[in-house]
Order: C-alpha cells, then structure tokens, then sequence
C-alpha cells in the first residue's frame, strides 16, 4: 500500500496505490486519518488500486464518517474496476459525497 | 468449531426434542389438539431439520422438512388434524430417533431406514392431499410438497433474507465476507445488500483488522436453505447468520427484529432491509409521519396504514422502547459433559478428606486461629459439596415421561385400555441413577400391563372401571428416594404363587409363608406365573433381574399387593452414589461410618434394658446388633457401650458399638469386585488422619436384624 499526497488551493489528492486490504488496513488507516485531518477538501484517487477487501471498504466508511463529523468534503475519482466492483457488490457507492467519477 | 462435540450436542438436543414431541403428541392424543402442543411438535421437527442441515444430512433433512410442512399446515389451520394422524407422527419420531442412532454411531442412512423414509414421507403426503382436495376452495391442487405455499400472514418478499453479523474475527481469520456474497451471486441473484456501520466506532478507536459491519441481503435463488447455510459453514464462532426463506411467517422477522442488535432509529432502515416493507412503503409511511403535527410513532402508523402486520411492529417496537433485555430463557441452563461433572465430585471428594486432615491437623497443634480458619473452610466445603452433587440431581420425570409411550402401545397391543398417572415427577435424584432406573421400571411396566391389569370385559366384570390405572409416585424419605409403581389390577394371587413356588422346587411343599415371605417369591430366579408366555414381559427375564438391577444400585424393592386391589411396588434408593455425610464410630479401634440420615439418636446402652436380641429404650423395644459381634473384632468390650439407633423405611434397630466420634463427611470409595458380594458393608472411606473407615450398609442390617428378631 501507497499513498501519494499531493495538496494545491486547499484540496488534497491521495492516490492509492496497489491493495487496500487486511495486511494494509492497520497501516493505512493511521496515514489517511492524518491526510483527513490535513485540509478541508480530500479527493481519493483509486486509479492504481488493484485491490480492495472488506476491511479496506469498512476503513474507508469509517474515514468517511469521520470527514462528515469533522465537516471534510470527501470525493473519490476514478476507481479502478477491481474497486467498482467491490463497491458495486456491497452496494456501497455511497460512500463518498459525489457519485464515483469514472473518468 | 469441534466437530465431534457440536455432532454430540446435535444428538443429544434432537434426543431432547423428540421425547418433548412424543410428550406433546400423547397430551393432544389425550386431551385433543391445542396450540402448544402441536406449535411443540412443529419446534421439534423445525428444530431438527435446521441442526441436522448444518451438517449436511440430507437425508433427515429431507424427511423433517415433510414433516415439518404436514405440521405447520395443521398450525397454521390449513389442514384439519385428527386424532388418526398421531400413530402416523409418533412412528415418524421413532424413525427421528433411529435416524439420529445413526448419526451418533457416524453411520450413513441404512437401506431400511431409507425405506421407512420412504414410506412414511409417502403417508404424509398422503394426508396433505386428501385434506387439500377436501377444501373447497378453487385453488390448485398441492401435490409439491417441496415448498410450502405462502400462509396468509407470510411476508410478500420472493427472496431468502440473510441476515449476517459476524464475529468480529473474521477478516482476521483470513475470511472475507465478499467471497460469500460472490459465491452466493453465483448460485442465484442478490436483490440488495444493506450494510450497517452501526457499530463502527470512530476510525481513531477502531481496529481496522476487526469486522464491525453487519450485512442484511435479500437473495433470490431456487436452492435449498442448507444449500445457503453451507456458503457460511467455516465462518468462525460467534458469528450470527440467520436465514429466513421467500414469504415466510412474520413471527421469523419479529424475532429477527429482535435479535439484531442495532439500535431503535434504525427501526425503518431495518424493516426496509429485511424486505418486512418495500422502500415506498417506508417512505409513504414517513411522509405520512411528517404531515402529522404531534408526530406518531412509526410503529403505530406503520399498523394504522396497515403496511405491515402488527407482531412486526410490536416487535419492533418492544425493541424501541429501549426493551432491550434479551430473552434469557436459554441462558439459563447451561449444558456440561457428564464426566467433567464427575471429575469435579471426585476433586470435591478430594477436598473433604484433604479439609478434614487439616482439621486434625490444625487441632492437634492447638493453634486457635488455624482452628478458625479452618473451620471456616470445612463449611465452605460442606456448601461445595452440596452444591457440586446439586448439579447431578435431575428430577425423576426424566424417566417417568419415557414412560407414557411404552405404556400406550404396549396397552394397544394387549388389546387392554391402560392409563398412566405420574405424580412427584418433580422429585430429583442422582443423574447417574436416572439412567439406571430406567430398565428395571420398564420391566416393572411391562409386567404390570401384561400380567396384573386384566382386559377391560374382565374388569367391567368384575365392577372394576374398565381403564385400568398405572400410577408412577416418588418423594424423598429419609435420606433416599421412594418410587412406588402401582396399579389397580388383579394383585398377586398368593395360591398361584405358592404352587408355582413349589412346583418349581423354591419352597418345598406344605411350609408357611407369611404374605410378605409369598411376594418376595416372585424374585426369585427363575419365577414366572404368566400361563402363556407372551413376548412382551414372559422373556425369561423376570422380577429377580428387576431386584438384582435395584440392589446394585444400593436400592431395595419391596412389594405390597391385595388380590382383586392391585400391586404396589415400591423401590427405596439411596439420594446419591458419591458423598454422604456419615457418624463415625469406632469399635475396638476399627471406624465405621453410618450415613447421618439415617441416624435416629444416639444413647448409652443400659445394660439392664437388654432382653435378648431386643433392648428397650423409653419403654420400645428394639432389635440390636453389636457390631464387634457382627463383624468378630478381638478384644474386650468396654465397661460402657453405646447405641445407635438407625431407621431406614420402617425398620429401626439399635447397633452397639464402644464409642461414638462424631459427624464426618464420607466420600464413598466403592468396594473392589472381590468384595463386591460382602453385604453389611456398602462402601470405604478415607478418614482424615489417613485410615480407612467401613461405610455400614444399614438398609441391608436393617433387614438382616429385623428378620432375625421376627423370627425368633
């Protein structure tokens, strides 16, 4: 699991890369709390993730809950297909603010 | 999870399951078809079907479901039972029974029983069709036994209803609940999937290895519920799947409503989630909600719109209330393996000889605080003790309620009309016992039902009530436990006997028998007065194995019997087989222990008051024995003796012994198969100083005494 940070005018992109899952969760969760909690604006970039598992779906739940209680916009970009159907089988396109961008 | 233990609770449950079906099939048998007695038939049957699933018998599965489906029609009114259809369920529990034998012994259906399965499931079938062409209704014949039709208060949803809260180890444990919903995917089509976060904490509290998701899915598929049971056969313990099949019955979602264990607000989400209501009903319902000024509860619009049935809400309701004290009905017993309880007697056997050393020990040394301390243990102990041989007491209806079914058939069989009352079922006794009881009573039935109560024209004839009366009574008295067995038949016909007796060379012809001495004659071996030997109790099995069976037990039987009245036998067993607390007293050196309840009073023994083998005490007299006698010990007797007076059933006798030490709690060691035979001695025990005491066998003393005076 990595995660490029890259800020301008406020808005903060997090690229994930490689698998979200439950070797990487413990990990990733620390990393992207901090990233949370660095601006007002977040944008996940799931281009490059080629994995994701429940775990890392119920992380990023649990992320996006805490953006909402902290006033965070959160946005997701372009899931990568092995993303869009985990999503897609849990029902969970909802997670983030606006309908997944799959440009 | 251990597969050979939870196969162990599975038979041992289904075992439980159907003698409460038999139990509740005999009642409506009885007293016609109530409510809970056929709602405890379908729980047996629904019950079995769905343990036995998780284990892939496909066979008992098959055939419960049959069963199962015949029942919930009869509940749910849509077939009309009759009494004629109890033989039928009876025999379908008694292939239950055999079909679980099987699964006991690991054993693969057999032909027969496959047949049986067969034939039975056919009969059944036959049942539902008659009754469904007997309705009047235009509706299609149902010849698919397969599925049940939805019930008229069965929800609209098509789908299963898979309800997953998993432990929170899972993902941990390398299991991830997509695999499921993509195995599932690919044996039909998930409707939804609702996934609740309820429980998960803020992701700065979180473990993020632990799953803290619940799932709720509806799943549209033609397989089979053991079919979707084994998508989650290695999910790891803890996790709490529930499965509810298309249309099925509100009380299902009611209990699922409860069982889920998010909270109140949730109530819509949920009900949504569960297919109860469609998400336009919801939302109707809301909208509804908030053109109202003064704001409803959900609940009780949700039932005035009447979009979903009452027990729904109340549910549902009952839960938002804050109610969320869960049923404890099943946690109140818990069930333990039979040897670890043994294990914890024998420690707690340990125990008391270990305190009763320290004790010695503690007032030897004349140390006052160790006395105390110890004092305080002994009775701590003392209250172990009981509480450790509480947890083997069982009530005696364990073994009563086998009862009613050997008695009905056994009674139809002999063509004679038999009723069989149960009193002081509740009466308890040693677990072990129970299961040892069981033989000799069930001779003592068949006995009674073949041989002493007479067929109704007999009995009409003789101005009896043509049904005649088996009666089971128990109580506690003194110290052990009574069972009688009476009935209201022909009694024990004393001529008969005696010319039996003599023909068979046990008494030689002419000598007096008192009635007592007749009655006994009927355990002697080899003893039988049935003129026809019938395959129900002429086996050559007779009342002598009954006593023998009684005997071992440290039990006594004794019979009280009026010709053309009826027979009473009666069986006195000792409470328990482990620990008792004894009296301790000693005789040239040598310790023997009486068991304390058994013990009336204690005196000197007036050497003047002695008549022969009698003494008089207050004026009564009362058979004695010395035990330096009895038992030849050397040496001199003391200046002063003392007697002890012990009564057990209506025999009180006197036995002299030099001196008397006081109460001790004896754990029985039992005595090794040399001295097995050795009466007047029931056991040894271990004294805290380390040597051995006699557990005097006072029932077998009592006798031997008793007889002696009479005779004399």
């Amino acid at each position: 699991m990595q995660i490029n940070v890259t800020k301008s005018n406020g808005l903060v992109r997090a690229r994930l890369q490689d698998s979200l899952d439950i070797s990487s969760v413990s990990e990733a969760r620390d990393h992207l709390l901090q990233i949370l909690r660095s601006g007002s604006e977040i944008l996940f970039d799931f281009s490059s993730m080629t994995e994701i598992d429940t775990a890392g779906v119920q992380l990023l739940v649990a992320l996006r809950k805490e953006a909402q209680r902290s006033g965070v916009a959160c946005r997701c970009s372009r899931p990568s297909p092995a993303v869009l159907d985990v999503f897609h089988v849990l029902g969970r396109d909802d997670i983030f603010d606006e309908a997944i961008v799959t440009a | 999870m251990d597969l050979e233990a939870a196969r162990k609770a599975l038979v041992q449950e289904s075992r439980e399951l159907l003698s409460e079906m038999e139990v509740a099939l005999l009642r409506m048998e009885k007293d016609g078809f109530d409510d809970e007695s056929v709602h405890a038939v379908f729980r047996a049957a629904h019950t079995i079907k769905g343990s036995v699933g998780l284990f892939g018998l496909e066979h008992v599965v098959k055939f419960t479901h049959v069963l199962e489906s015949v029942l919930d029609e009869i509940r749910s009114g849509k077939l009309l039972a009759d009494t004629g259809m109890i033989s039928l369920f009876l025999q379908c529990g008694d292939h239950l029974q055999d079909l679980v034998g099987g699964i006991e012994a690991q054993k693969q259906e057999t032909d027969a029983q496959a047949v049986e399965g067969e034939r039975l499931i056919g009969l059944l079938k036959a049942l539902r069709k008659v009754e469904t062409r007997s309705l009047v209704a235009p509706a299609p014949i149902a010849l698919d036994v397969e599925e049940i039709e939805p019930g008229p208060d069965g929800v609209a949803a098509d789908a299963w209803h898979i309800s997953l809260r998993l432990a929170s180890d899972v993902l941990k444990a390398g299991m991830d609940p997509l695999s499921f919903f993509r195995y599932l995917a690919s044996m039909g089509e998930i409707l939804g999937i609702e996934v609740l976060d309820d429980r998960l904490p803020p992701v700065d509290e979180m473990d993020p290895e632990d799953l803290y998701l619940g799932f709720e899915l509806q799943f549209r598929s033609s397989v089979s519920r053991k079919e979707i049971e084994d998508v989650f056969e290695f999910v790891s313990e803890g996790s709490k799947i529930r499965i509810l099949p298309p249309h099925c019955r509100i009380e299902e979602y009611k209990a699922l409503i409860q069982a889920l264990p998010e909270p109140p607000q949730r109530l819509g989400e949920i009900l949504v989630a569960i297919g109860a209501l469609t998400e336009k009903e919801l939302e109707h319902v809301l909208a509804l909600q908030e053109a109202k000024p003064d704001k409803p509860v959900i609940g009780s619009l949700l039932v005035a719109e009447e979009i979903v049935p009452p027990v729904v809400v109340a549910a549902a309701l009952q839960k938002q209330k804050g109610a969320r004290e869960r049923s404890s009905q099943e946690n109140r017993v818990v069930k333990v393996d039979a040897r670890k309880l043994d294990a914890l007697i024998d420690l707690v056997g340990e125990l008391v000889i270990a305190n009763a050393a320290a004790k010695i020990a503690a007032t030897g040394e004349r140390a006052k605080r160790s006395e105390e301390a110890i004092e305080t243990l002994t009775v701590l102990v003392e209250n172990i003790r009981d509480a450790a041989l509480g947890m083997r007491m069982v009530p005696i209806g364990e073994v009563f309620h086998r009862f009613p079914r050997l008695v009905r058939d056994l009674a139809s069989e002999l063509g004679k009309n038999v009723e069989l009352v149960i009193q002081g079922a509740e009466t308890e006794l040693d677990k072990s016992m129970v299961e040892r009881i069981a033989d000799p009573l069930t001779h003592m039935v068949r006995n009674a039902l073949d041989h002493a109560i007479e067929p109704e024209s007999v009995r009409v004839a003789s101005g009896k009530p043509g049904k005649g009366i088996l009666k089971f009574n128990a109580y506690h008295e003194t110290g052990s436990i009574v069972i009688e067995v009476s009935d209201d038949g022909m009694g024990i016909d004393r001529g008969k006997v005696v010319a039996r007796a003599v023909e068979r060379g046990i008494v030689p012809p002419g000598q007096e028998l008192t009635d007592r001495e007749i009655h006994n004659l009927i355990f002697e071996p080899g003893f039988s007065t049935a003129e026809t030997v019938t395959n129900l109790s002429g086996r050559g099995v007779g009342m002598d194995v009954v006593k023998r069976s009684i005997e071992a037990l440290r039990g006594e039987i004794e019979i009280e019997s009026q010709e053309g009245v009826g027979t009473v036998f009666r069986l006195r067993m000792p409470l328990t087989l482990a620990i008792i607390d004894g009296f301790l007293v000693g005789v040239g050196g040598r310790s023997f222990v009486v068991p304390m309840d058994l013990v009336k009073e204690c005196a000197d023994l007036v050497v003047s008051s002695i008549h022969g083998d009698l003494v008089v005490l207050r004026g009564e007299s009362l058979p004695f024995i010395r035990l330096r006698d009895m038992f030849r010990i050397p040496g001199k007797r003391p200046d002063r003796e003392s007697l002890v007076v012990v009564q057990y059933g209506p025999n009180r006798i006197g036995l002299v012994v030099d001196h008397l030490a006081g109460e001790l709690q004896a754990v029985i060691k039992p005595m090794g198969m040399v001295f097995r035979d050795l009466k007047a001695i029931g056991g040894t025990t271990i004294l805290g100083n380390g040597s051995v005491a006699l557990i005097l066998d006072v029932p077998h003393l009592s006798q031997v005494v008793s007889s002696r005076s009479l005779a004399a």
